[in-house]
C-alpha cells in the first residue's frame, strides 16, 4: 500500500517535498541571499521536471479518487517545464524582493492543487485541486507588495473566483443528487440527460469557462493580468488555463459523453463568442499585460474549436496546442518580465523603436508573436491549424470559417507589436538590457521550443499515440 | 535530383548569414548562393528532360514522400513536373536579379538579406510541394518577411501599405485554408481515410456538392494573391511603397503563387466546380484587366503605374485558367514567367532611377535618356515587353491566351477574348506615354545632369531579365514543350467533363 | 541632282524585287505562297492615283492660278482635306475627354475609393465595433458577476428551453 503511494504519487510528493525544504529555508534563522536562494530553487524545480521523466506510474489511489497514466504524467511534466520556465524569467524581478520563499511556496502549493485536479477521479478531489490551486494564486497577485494595482488585482480575483466556486459546487452537488455518485465512472453511467443534470452540466462548466477565460465569464482576466507581477500572470495564462483544459479534456470526453449533443453546441457558442471578444478588445489595448491578457482569450476561442470535436484529433490538438502555446506565450512573457522587472516600463508605446536597442530581444519577442498568431514555421501554425482542422470534422464548416476570419484579425494585433518595435522610431527607446543566464536560457527554451516543436512531428505523434 | 535542395540552400544560406557579422560578407554569399540556386534550377531542367526524353511519363517526377503526421494523412511530399519547373526558373531569375539589385542597400542589410532568402525558401517549397497541407506552409511562411520588408525598408506609406498587404494575404490564405480542409474531409482514400496528397486526390472523384462549396474559398483565396478583382487592392500600395528587390519579388514572384495556386489546387482538384463557376472567373479576370489597364492610365507615379498594370497584366492568367482549354492555360502558365520576368525588370529600373533622382512622379522626369543609357534602355525594354511587342515574351503568352480562348467557339469566350484584346491599346498607351514621358524630351532638372548610369551590378540583374524576356521572346518552343505536357494533365480531366 | 540616283536606283529595285521568288525562303515548307489576283483590286487604285497625277500635273505644273480658283470653289471641302480631314483632332477628342475623363478617371477613382474603401471600410468597422463594447469591462466586480450569472441564464434558457 505504501509502495503504491510512494510509486503512483510521485510526481505531487516532490513537489510538496520541495515545497517543505522551503519552509525549513525560511524558518532557519539564516539570512540567505537571494541570488544563491533563487539558484537553489530553479534546481530544485529542474529535478522536478527531470524526475517526471523517469518513472511513469499508472494507477489508482484513495479508492478510486485518485487517477494517474502515461498521458497525465505527461500532462503535469508540461507544467512542470512550464513553472521551471516562469521561475527563471523572473529571476531578475525576484532578486529584489524580500519574500522569495514565501513566492515560491505559494507557486507550488497551487501547482499541487493542479495535479491533484489533473489526477482526479471524483469530482470532490477536482474541487479540493481547484481550491488548492486558486486560493494562494490570489495571494500570489498581489506580490507587488507596494504597488496599488495588485492588490486591486489580488481582491477581484479572489472575489470572482469564490463566486464561480461556489456556483460551482452548487452544481457539484445537484449531479451527487440526481447520479448518487461523484466518481467519474460512475458518473457516466448515471447521466441520462434529464434538465437537472444539463443545468448543474452548465454551472460546471461555467466554472471551468471562469478559470479558463472564456467569455462571458473572462471579466476578471484583464485587471487581474494587468495588475499582477509579470510572473504570476505569465503563471494564470498559461499554467492555469492548461491544467483546467487538461481537466476539461478528461472530464468532457470521457465522463459527459452522454450530454455530448448539448456540450457540443454550447462549446460552439462559447468559442465563437470568446474570439470575437478576444479580438475585439484586444484591438484597443495599450498595457503589454493586458494586451497579452486579450491575447490568450482569443487563443482559448481557437482552443474551444478544437475541444468541440469530441475526438482524438480534437483531444491531442489541444493537448499539443498548450505544448507550443507554453513556448510561445513565456516566450513573449520573458521580455515582457525583463522589461518590467529592470526599467519598469509596461505600455505599449514604450516598445517603440525596441529593435534599435535590443535586437536579440526584439527577434524573440517576434517570433513568440508569430507562433501565437499562428504563421510558419513556428509551432502556432501547425498547432492553429491541427485545432481548426480537428474542429472541421464534425461537418460544421461555420465554425472553421469565423475561426480563419478571426486568425486573420488577431494578425493585426500582432503585427501592430512588430511593427512598433521594428519600424517606429522612439526619442527613448529602451536601453539596451543586460540580465542574467538564467532568464537567457528560458527564453532559448522558449524559442528553441516554438521552432522545432512543429516542423518536428514527434510531439504531436506521440500524444495522438497517447490519447487512442 | 533531391528537389529539397531548392528550398534548403536558401534556408542556409538564411541562418548563416545570421551567424555573420559584416556587409560584405553577407552581400557576397547571398550573391553567391542564389548563384547556385539558378545553376540549380538549370541542372534540374537538364535533369528533368533527360528523363523525359528517356520515356519517364509520370505526372511527377524526383518525387520524395516523407511521412510527418501519419494520423492527419500529412506527408512532406515534393515532385515537379514541366509548369513547376517553369515557375522554379522564374523564381531563381528573379531572386537572383532582387540581390544584384540591392547591393547598395544601405541600412540593415544582413536582415534585408535573411528576409529576402526566407521568401525566396517559401517560393521554392510552395513550387516543389504536392502534399496540400507542405503547400500551404509554404505559401504562409513567405507573409511575414514580405510585411518586414516592406515595413522597414519600404518608402512612402509604408506601414500602411504592409499592414494592408500582410492582412489582405492573410484572409487568402484564410480562405484557402478552409478550402483545403473542406477538400480533405471529403477525399476518400480507402476505408474512410482522408489525403493531402494532390496526386491521390486528383485521382479521386470529389462528391459535387462538395466540390461547388469548397472551389470559391479556395479560388477566391489564391486569387487574392493572385490579384483577383475586386481584391487586388493590396497590389498597388503594396507594391509601391516596398524597396525594390521586394517589389520585384512581390509582382514576380508572389502573385504567381496564387496563379500557380489557382491552377494546381482549385482547378487541378476539383474540375467540375472549375467547369461550373468558369464564367464567372471569366468575367472577373476580364473586369481585372481592362478595369486595371484603365485606372493605370490614369497614374502618375511611376510604381503605381507598374503595380496596377500587374494587376491587368494577371488578369490573364486568371483569364486563362478560367478558359479551361489546353492552350488557354499554357498561355496562362506562359504569362505568369513572362510577366514575372517582365515586372521585375521594370520595378528594377524605376528603383534605378528613383535611386538616383529621388522621385517617382511623371511630372519631374524628362530627358533620362541623355544622362542614363542604360537605364533608360531597360526601361524601354520592359515597357515594350509589357505591350506585347513580338520578340519579347509578353507577346508569346497574351498571343498563347487569346488562341486558347478563341478556340472555343462560344460567343461568351470570344468576347472575353476581344475585351481582353482591347486592353493591349490601352496598355500600349500608358506605357508610351510613361516611357515617353520620363526618357526622352527635355531634361526635367538641371540637377539630373549630374547622375550617373547604371552601376555593374544593375547591369547585371537588367541583363539576366532581358536574356529571360528575350529567350521566351524569340524562342518560345523551349516553354512550350515543356509546360504543355504538364497542362495536358490537367486538361484531361476537364475535357472529359465538359464533352 | 545628289538625291536623283539613289531614288533610281531604288525605283530600279522596286520593279525588280517583285520576280524574286522571296516567299519560298520564308515559309515553313519552302513553298511559296499564292493567291490569286483579283483585277478588280488591282486595276481601281491605278486608276485613281493616275488620274490623281493627272489633276496635279493639270493645277501646278505651270504657274496659274487655277489651283486658287479650284479651291475658293471648293470652299468648305478645300478647308477639311487641308486640316486632314481634322483626323487628329478626332483622335485627340476621343481619347483626352472620352476615354481619360469618362473611362480612366472614374476606373483609378472606383479603384481608389471604392474598391480600396470597402477595405479600409472593413477594417474602420471592426475598431468602431471595439469601441463600442469596450464598455463592458467596467473595472467593477459587481458588474462582472453579473454578467457571469448573466451568461449562465442565457446558456440554461439557451439549452433548456429553446433547443430540446
Amino acid at each position: 500500500m505504501l509502495n503504491d503511494f510512494l510509486y503512483l504519487m510521485n510526481a505531487e510528493l516532490l513537489v510538496t517535498i520541495i515545497i517543505f525544504i522551503l519552509l525549513f529555508l525560511k524558518l532557519s534563522n539564516e539570512e540567505w541571499k537571494n541570488e544563491g536562494l533563487l539558484n537553489f530553487i530553479n534546481f530544485l524545480l529542474f529535478i522536478n521536471l527531470a524526475a517526471g521523466f523517469f518513472y511513469i506510474p499508472k494507477g489508482v489511489l484513495f479508492g478510486d479518487m485518485f487517477y494517474t497514466s502515461e498521458l497525465i504524467t505527461f500532462e503535469k511534466n508540461l507544467l512542470n517545464l512550464g513553472t521551471l520556465i516562469i521561475s527563471l524569467q523572473s529571476y531578475d524581478w525576484l532578486k529584489n524582493h524580500k519574500h522569495v520563499p514565501e513566492f515560491y511556496m505559494l507557486l507550488l502549493s497551487t501547482l499541487l492543487g493542479m495535479f491533484f485536479m489533473i489526477s482526479s477521479n471524483n469530482l470532490l478531489m477536482f474541487y479540493l485541486g481547484l481550491e488548492l490551486s486558486t486560493i494562494p494564486l490570489a495571494a500570489l497577485s498581489n506580490f507587488d507588495l507596494d504597488r496599488r494595482r495588485s492588490s486591486e488585482a489580488a481582491f477581484k480575483m479572489i472575489m470572482s473566483s469564490a463566486f464561480s466556486s461556489g456556483l460551482l459546487l452548487f452544481g457539484i452537488s445537484m449531479l451527487y443528487g440526481t447520479t448518487g455518485t461523484l466518481n467519474y465512472i460512475g458518473l457516466k453511467t448515471h447521466l441520462t440527460g434529464n434538465p437537472l443534470q444539463v443545468f448543474s452540466f452548465i454551472l460546471l462548466l461555467a466554472g471551468f469557462a471562469f478559470k479558463i477565460s472564456a467569455v462571458p465569464f473572462h471579466l476578471w482576466t484583464a485587471d487581474v493580468y494587468e495588475g499582477s507581477p509579470v510572473a504570476v500572470t505569465s503563471y494564470l495564462s498559461v499554467i492555469s488555463k492548461g491544467a483546467i483544459l487538461f481537466v476539461m479534456v478528461s472530464v468532457f470526453y470521457n465522463v459527459f459523453t452522454p450530454l455530448a449533443e448539448r456540450w457540443y453546441n454550447m462549446i460552439f457558442l462559447i468559442s465563437v463568442a470568446t474570439m470575437i471578444i478576444g479580438n475585439l478588445f484586444a484591438l484597443r489595448q495599450q498595457n503589454m499585460k493586458r494586451f497579452l491578457a486579450f491575447s490568450s482569450i482569443a487563443q482559448i476561442g481557437f482552443i474551444l474549436v478544437g475541444f468541440s470535436s469530441q475526438s482524438v484529433e480534437g483531444s491531442s490538438s489541444v493537448i499539443f496546442f498548450i505544448l507550443i502555446y507554453i513556448f510561445s506565450n513565456l516566450g513573449a512573457f520573458g521580455v515582457i518580465s525583463l522589461v518590467s522587472a529592470i526599467t519598469g516600463k509596461e505600455d505599449m508605446n514604450d516598445y517603440k523603436g525596441f529593435y534599435k536597442t535590443n535586437k536579440v530581444l526584439s527577434w524573440v519577442f517576434a517570433i513568440s508573436l508569430f507562433s501565437l498568431a499562428g504563421i510558419p514555421p513556428m509551432a502556432g501554425f501547425f498547432g492553429k491549424f491541427f485545432l481548426l482542422f480537428a474542429g472541421a470534422g464534425k461537418g460544421n464548416y461555420s465554425l472553421i470559417v469565423i475561426a480563419a476570419l478571426n486568425m486573420v484579425v488577431s494578425l493585426y494585433y500582432y503585427l501592430k507589436v512588430i511593427k512598433f518595435m521594428f519600424m517606429d522610431a522612439n526619442e527613448h527607446p529602451i536601453e539596451k538590457i543586460k540580465t542574467h543566464w538564467q532568464p537567457k536560457i528560458a527564453m532559448g527554451i522558449c524559442v528553441g521550443g516554438i521552432l522545432i516543436t512543429g516542423i518536428a512531428s514527434g510531439a504531436y505523434n506521440y500524444i495522438h499515440s497517447l490519447l487512442k | 535530383m533531391n528537389l529539397s535542395l531548392l528550398a534548403i540552400l536558401p534556408l542556409v544560406t538564411a541562418i548563416m548569414i545570421i551567424l555573420l557579422k559584416g556587409t560584405k560578407s553577407v552581400r557576397i554569399i547571398s550573391l553567391i548562393s542564389s548563384t547556385l540556386q539558378l545553376l540549380l534550377a538549370f541542372a534540374l531542367l537538364y535533369f528533368y528532360w533527360n528523363e523525359r526524353a528517356m520515356g519517364d511519363s509520370a505526372p511527377m517526377l524526383f518525387e520524395d514522400n516523407y511521412t510527418w503526421y501519419a494520423p492527419l494523412h500529412i506527408n512532406y511530399h515534393v515532385g515537379v513536373d514541366g509548369i513547376s519547373i517553369a515557375m522554379i526558373l522564374l523564381t531563381a531569375f528573379v531572386v537572383l536579379a532582387g540581390v544584384l539589385v540591392s547591393w547598395n542597400i544601405g541600412q540593415l542589410n544582413k536582415e534585408f538579406f535573411f528576409l529576402l532568402l526566407l521568401l525566396s525558401v517559401g517560393a521554392y517549397g510552395f513550387f516543389i510541394s504536392i502534399d496540400l497541407f507542405t503547400l500551404f506552409f509554404f505559401l504562409e511562411i513567405a507573409v511575414i518577411p514580405k510585411f518586414l520588408l516592406i515595413g522597414i525598408w519600404g518608402s512612402g506609406k509604408k506601414e500602411y501599405s504592409a499592414m494592408k498587404l500582410a492582412l489582405m494575404l492573410m484572409a487568402g490564405s484564410a480562405l484557402v485554408f478552409v478550402g483545403l480542409i473542406g477538400l480533405y474531409l471529403n477525399t476518400n482514400a480507402g476505408n474512410g481515410q482522408h489525403t493531402f496528397d494532390i496526386l491521390q486526390i486528383a485521382q479521386m472523384n470529389i462528391p459535387l456538392p462538395a466540390q461547388k462549396l469548397f472551389f470559391p474559398f479556395a479560388f477566391v483565396g489564391f486569387g487574392i494573391f493572385g490579384a483577383l478583382f475586386p481584391f487586388h487592392t493590396w497590389v498597388p500600395d503594396g507594391h509601391s511603397s516596398a524597396p525594390t528587390a521586394a517589389s520585384m519579388f512581390l509582382a514576380g514572384i508572389s502573385m504567381k503563387l496564387g496563379g500557380y495556386g489557382c491552377l494546381r489546387v482549385a482547378t487541378y482538384l476539383m474540375p467540375d466546380a472549375a467547369h461550373q463557376y468558369s464564367w464567372i472567373i471569366i468575367v472577373l479576370a476580364s473586369i481585372a484587366i481592362l478595369y486595371g489597364a484603365f485606372a493605370t492610365m490614369m497614374q502618375t507615379d511611376l510604381k503605381y503605374i507598374n503595380a496596377y498594370s500587374s494587376v491587368s497584366h494577371c488578369g490573364f492568367v486568371l483569364l486563362g485558367i478560367g478558359m479551361l482549354t489546353k492552350t488557354a492555360i499554357t498561355g496562362a502558365v506562359m504569362q505568369m514567367v513572362s510577366h514575372g520576368l517582365m515586372t521585375a525588370l521594370f520595378f528594377a529600373g524605376i528603383g534605378m532611377i528613383y535611386d538616383r533622382t529621388h522621385t517617382r512622379q511623371l511630372s519631374q522626369l524628362g530627358g533620362l535618356l541623355k544622362i542614363m543609357p542604360f537605364i533608360s534602355t531597360v526601361f524601354v525594354i520592359a515597357g515594350l515587353c509589357s505591350l506585347g511587342l513580338p520578340g519579347f515574351s509578353g507577346f508569346v503568352a497574351e498571343v498563347t491566351v487569346f488562341m486558347g480562348g478563341w478556340s472555343r467557339a462560344d460567343n461568351f469566350y470570344r468576347i472575353a477574348t476581344i475585351i481582353a484584346c482591347a486592353s493591349i491599346v490601352v496598355t500600349a498607351v500608358y506605357i508610351l506615354r510613361a516611357v515617353g514621358k520620363a526618357i526622352m524630351g527635355p531634361l526635367a532638372s538641371k540637377d539630373y545632369s549630374l547622375l550617373t548610369d547604371a552601376k555593374w551590378n544593375e547591369k547585371w540583374a537588367a541583363a539576366l531579365l532581358v536574356i529571360g524576356i528575350v529567350a521566351i521572346g524569340i524562342a518560345p518552343f523551349w516553354l512550350n514543350d515543356l509546360v504543355t505536357p504538364a497542362t495536358e494533365t490537367i486538361i484531361n480531366k476537364i475535357s472529359a467533363i465538359i464533352k | 541632282m545628289s538625291m536623283k540616283i539613289p531614288l533610281i536606283i531604288l525605283a530600279i529595285g522596286t520593279i525588280l524585287v517583285g520576280f524574286i521568288p522571296f516567299s519560298n525562303f520564308i515559309s515553313s515548307d519552302g513553298k511559296g505562297f499564292v493567291s490569286e489576283m483579283h483585277l478588280t483590286f488591282s486595276i481601281v487604285p491605278v486608276a485613281i492615283a493616275l488620274i490623281g497625277i493627272l489633276i496635279a500635273y493639270s493645277l501646278y505644273f505651270r504657274q496659274s492660278d487655277r489651283p486658287q480658283k479650284l479651291a475658293a470653289s471648293l470652299g468648305g471641302l478645300y478647308k477639311t482635306a487641308h486640316r486632314k480631314f481634322y483626323i487628329d483632332e478626332i483622335y485627340l477628342f476621343v481619347t483626352k475627354k472620352i476615354i481619360f475623363n469618362l473611362v480612366g478617371r472614374p476606373a483609378a477613382w472606383i479603384d481608389r475609393n471604392i474598391v480600396d474603401g470597402t477595405m479600409n471600410g472593413i477594417a474602420w468597422t471592426t475598431g468602431r465595433i471595439s469601441v463600442l463594447v469596450k464598455g463592458v469591462q467596467s473595472g467593477r466586480v459587481q458588474s462582472y458577476a453579473l454578467y457571469f450569472f448573466g451568461g449562465i441564464v442565457v446558456l440554461v434558457i439557451l439549452f433548456l428551453y429553446v433547443l430540446k
